[in-house]
């Protein structure tokens, strides 16, 4: 069976970047951070599952972010992730070296 | 950090899998919800939120399979399962682990010892550039072994003139005596070259190693290092040992450092302590050639070493040794030398015995066949546990797995048993050679038997080799029946001649092992009652310790004159003998000789022993031809020869009355004595017999001492001498000490041969237990038309019968071909022992019978309806 890897229309790592992101304003569960991508991108950035799940595994790995079990909005169990001072450092150096890689983009993408 | 949190997830493997079940549950109720709450339909909603989001169970194992890669959780899934599968059946995982364990583990044990003495370098550091270096003797005395020492001096000179050493040292190996040190035992001291510790780089537990200053001829310091052993058991690890003062040899030392741990020197033996040649001749006070020793070019022997400059290569070193030699014995008007370098593990040195090297491929050739063994036995166990999971190999196969896939689960398995099994022989081999060389030589050699990275790797290896060699046949041949036939259980006809050629290769080994190990025990028997040539029973060896540097060999003389007097009024007043070494003590002394004074004569090596009258009467040796030495003879030329020297060196002609050049004095040849074993048990060898000359206390050799006799003669020796004393020991334990060896070697063949046979009484039961499961039908058939159970019998024993037959043949034809071999080992080891293979034969049929019992009596049990209701 062929493995799906994460959304396929992002750069390598954009979705990590962008769930640390999130996580800045406090913590969240996995679909509150799905959904706040979706509504701060005006709905063009899409998070599945199939993608989402595996990625907040990575992040869990890698120590930038911890998770812990608290009750939702309406009382239900869930598990809430919140960034570690290692993902706070991360997401910094991230954002620099994609606001480069996007310059370079955009340089292409003008003088070409 | 991650490989932590790796590991604390999988100990929670479970929860994170309901961890994650159950946050995406909650996804889509909340996904589920918003979307009802936007007005959609609930099935439509359902519907949506499925082909977005596709299915759960990938999602999950994606997110799983970021902190488990899959290759790696199918083969803790391959393990565990292995693991269930051998502890479900005990007895068959107890016996291929045993059988697997002893055989790695002798296998390792062995390599361990051969690593230490054939691979292992001195423990320095940038130990490859070190060499020992010899002289080969331009005009070599005949019975000389070739290669000898240098002069110290010469050693002095190569190391100032050399470019292509870094350094070159001086060691010479030497008895001493601490006041530490139990009686009778003495300690080994290596007389170096101030510049040795510097040389060899080695690095000091305690304080330093010596200078060159400490070294210098004429201005001896009396300073000692001593070796980290010595300084934990005879200065019980003093931590305030450097600058002590110490007594060696009754003479004070100053201690000024102590060797680090894993530097036990560069000689045969372990060192317990260092001193600087030019304290030779402060030890030894009286002894005129102590100094000498220093400086004449007559006193060739001293070993030598040296390290390479980086970069030149051995050849280069050597040419240049050889032309600085060369200068150096033409200053001196000496003939000169050859030079040869060799590497530092014990057995490069050119002076050990090649015949080592033969024992060793005798010894690996016996592990390795039980290895092979091992392995054989475990495949057929394998073979037949293969046989009884037919069905569920078929039903794995039909349902889609892969071959490789279940070729990688029965290896999982094999690999499991081997790497435990190799585990356990690591363990072995940790104890198991240091015990063995321990028995069998009594001395502390030289060798590092701590298995290093090597023997771990060897061990791994050897575990791994052997799981493919047992697992694999049996894997691809379960795997690759067709599934409708395995469904059926039925397809293995061809099994049974994989099956006997294994077990013949089981029998030839076992007999191979078993007729050497009964040829090496009759060996060892015989060299208990070997004729030595003497009477050995009845004598007693009594042993005097005097203080060191006290007695010359005129006092010496004088005090053994006295104590003979007084030894005269004891109730046990025959004949007494006063020899400088004891019979069997494989001392060997040697001095030159050449048949007459005449010049161009041939200069010889011969061997001497120096007795004092009564000797031969003592001895119980008989005279040949002249007389033996009398009283009257002491400090006179005259000499007695054995009949081997007469026979070598005189062609057999009447030697009484001929006058011999030894040691450049002419003596006269007084009287021949018959041949006998006295200094060892091997080949009697040219041996002369001189007059006593007290160089050092002699051992006194009594026949018949009565009980009380080791008290009365120490109150004797106490009352001449209050520092005297007094060891008695009956002959017959010397005797034993030089046969413990043989023994110890005996003990480890016959091991290795009831390990072979243990092997292939598994293989046969294996092997017939088989049969009967798979002859059950037919079995039953007979048994129902009317076979009797004796009948049944011999139709399994006929089956295994041609196996057992050509396994004998074959083994006993191998074992003609190896006894060859043994025979260089063994004293007296008989041709081809007819009695030996008789009872190997008689052991190994009952050993089959045994095996089969169990079999033969299930297969007389079977019930004939049930076993045609079989399929």
């Amino acid at each position: 069976m062929e493995r799906r890897t994460a959304t396929p229309d992002l750069l390598p790592g954009t979705l990590d970047m962008l769930i640390l992101r999130t996580l800045m304003r406090g913590k969240a569960h996995g679909y509150g951070i799905a959904q706040h991508i979706k509504t701060i991108s005006d709905e063009v950035l899409q998070v599945g599952e199939s993608s989402l799940y595996p990625a907040l595994q990575r992040l869990l790995l890698n120590g930038w972010v911890e998770a812990e079990w608290g009750s939702s909005e309406n009382n239900r169990r869930a598990r809430f992730y919140g960034l570690t001072p290692a993902g706070r450092k991360r997401l910094l150096s991230e954002r620099e070296e994609f606001q480069r890689i996007i310059v370079a983009i955009q340089k292409v993408l003008e003088t070409a | 950090m991650r490989l932590l949190r790796r590991l604390v997830q999988w100990v929670r493997l479970r929860r994170l899998d309901t961890d994650l079940a159950e946050e995406m549950e909650f996804h889509r109720e909340k996904m589920l919800r918003e979307l009802m709450d936007g007005g959609m339909p609930p099935g439509e909603a359902n519907a949506l939120i499925a082909r977005e989001f596709g299915n759960g169970t990938v999602a999950r194992e994606d997110a799983r399979g970021v902190w488990f890669p899959p290759a790696l959780e199918s083969l803790v899934q391959d393990l565990t399962y292995a693991m269930r599968n051998l502890r479900r059946q005990p007895v068959f995982t107890l016996v291929a682990l045993l059988t697997l364990a002893v055989a790695i583990g002798m296998n390792t044990s062995l390599f361990t010892v051969f690593q230490a003495a054939a691979l292992k370098p001195w423990p320095v550091r940038d130990a490859a550039r070190m060499v020992t270096i010899h002289a080969t003797p331009a005009n070599q005395p005949e019975g000389s072994r070739g290669v000898s020492g240098l002069p110290v001096s010469e050693i002095r000179f190569l190391n100032v003139h050399s470019r292509a050493f870094d350094g070159i040292f001086v060691m010479r190996e030497e008895g001493v005596r601490l006041e530490s040190d139990p009686p009778g035992k003495s300690s080994s001291a290596v007389m170096v070259s101030g510049n040795y510790f510097r040389v060899l780089g080695v690095e000091m537990e305690r304080g330093r190693g010596f200078l060159d200053e400490e070294d210098r001829p004429g201005a001896p310091a009396s300073t000692v290092v001593l070796s980290y052993a010595a300084w934990h058991s005879r200065f019980a690890g003093d931590p305030e040992i450097t600058g002590r003062k110490i007594r060696i040899d009754n003479v004070p030392f100053t201690v000024i450092g102590v060797a680090s741990r894993d530097f036990s020197g560069t000689v045969g033996l372990k060192t317990d302590m260092w001193i600087p040649l030019v304290d030779w001749p402060v030890l030894r006070p009286l002894d005129r050639s102590a100094m000498e020793l220093l400086t004449s070019l007559d006193y060739c022997c001293s070993h030598a070493g040296g390290r390479l400059a980086p970069g030149v290569t051995r050849d280069q070193a050597r040419a240049e040794l050889s032309m600085l030699s060369q200068r150096f014995h033409a200053e001196a008007g000496k003939p000169p030398n050859g030079i040869l370098l060799a590497s530092t593990p014990i057995l490069s040195q050119p002076g050990s015995k090649s015949d080592i090297g033969t024992l060793f491929i005798l010894m690996f050739t016996g592990v390795g066949l039980v290895l092979l063994l091992a392995c054989a036995n475990v495949g057929n166990l394998l073979l037949a546990r293969a046989a009884a999971r037919q069905r569920e190999i078929a039903t794995r196969l039909s349902l889609g797995a892969s071959r490789l896939r279940v070729v990688r689960q029965l290896l999982t398995e094999s690999l499991v048993l081997a790497l435990l099994s190799g585990l356990i022989g690591i363990a072995m081999a940790m104890v198991l050679p240091s015990y063995v060389l321990s028995r069998a030589t009594g001395e502390a050699l030289n060798l590092h038997l701590t298995p290093d990275w090597t023997v771990l790797c060897f061990s791994v290896l050897t575990s791994v080799g052997a799981c493919l060699a047992f697992g694999l046949a049996p894997a691809l041949h379960a795997t690759g029946v067709n599934i409708i036939g395995g469904l059926k259980e039925r397809g293995l006809a061809s099994r049974l001649t994989l099956r006997s050629v294994l077990l013949t290769i089981q029998v030839i080994v076992s007999v191979v092992l078993l007729v050497s190990a009964g040829m090496m025990i009759r060996g060892v028997q015989k060299a208990r009652t070997i004729d030595v040539g003497f009477s050995v029973g009845a004598l007693t060896v009594v042993s005097f310790d005097l203080p060191a540097n006290v007695y010359t060999p005129a006092r010496t003389q004088s005090l053994v004159e006295d104590l003979d007097r007084s030894l005269d009024g004891l109730p046990q007043s025959g004949p007494r003998c006063y020899t400088r070494s004891t019979p069997f003590a494989n001392g060997h002394w040697f001095t030159n000789f050449s048949r007459s004074s005449t010049a161009g004569e041939l200069s010889r090596m011969i061997e001497f022993e120096e007795v004092s009258a009564d000797c031969f009467r003592v001895l119980n040796l008989p005279l040949a031809a002249g007389r033996g030495l009398e009283r009257a003879d002491a400090g006179r030329a005259v000499i007695v020869v054995n009949e081997a020297m007469v026979r070598k060196h005189f062609a057999g002609e009447p030697a009484v009355g001929k006058t011999i050049v030894m040691n450049d004095k002419a003596v006269e040849i007084v009287g021949v004595v018959k041949d006998a074993r006295i200094v060892d048990l091997g080949p009697v060898e040219p041996l002369v017999f001189q007059p006593l000359r007290y160089q050092s206390m002699p051992h006194l050799l009594v026949s018949g001492a009565a009980p009380g006799y080791a008290q009365q003669i120490d109150g004797l020796a106490k009352r001449l001498e209050p520092r005297m004393e007094t060891r008695v020991e009956p002959l017959g334990a010397a005797l034993d000490r030089t046969i413990a060896p043989a023994q110890v070697g005996a003990a480890l063949a016959s091991a290795l041969g009831f390990l072979a046979l243990a092997l292939a009484s598994i293989g046969i039961f294996g092997v017939v237990a088989y049969l009967v499961r798979q002859r059950t039908q037919e079995i039953g058939l007979r048994i129902a038309l009317g076979a009797t159970q004796r009948q049944i019998a011999g139709l399994l024993y006929r089956s295994i019968s041609r196996a057992m037959v050509t396994g004998l043949i074959v083994g006993l034809l191998l074992t003609v071909a190896a006894s060859g071999l043994i025979k260089k080992f063994v004293f007296g080891l008989p041709a081809l022992d007819p009695s030996t293979f008789g009872a190997v034969c008689l052991v190994l049929f009952a050993a089959a019978m045994a095996a089969t019992w169990i079999p033969v009596r299930r297969a007389c049990g079977i019930d004939p309806v049930r076993a045609l209701h079989h399929e």
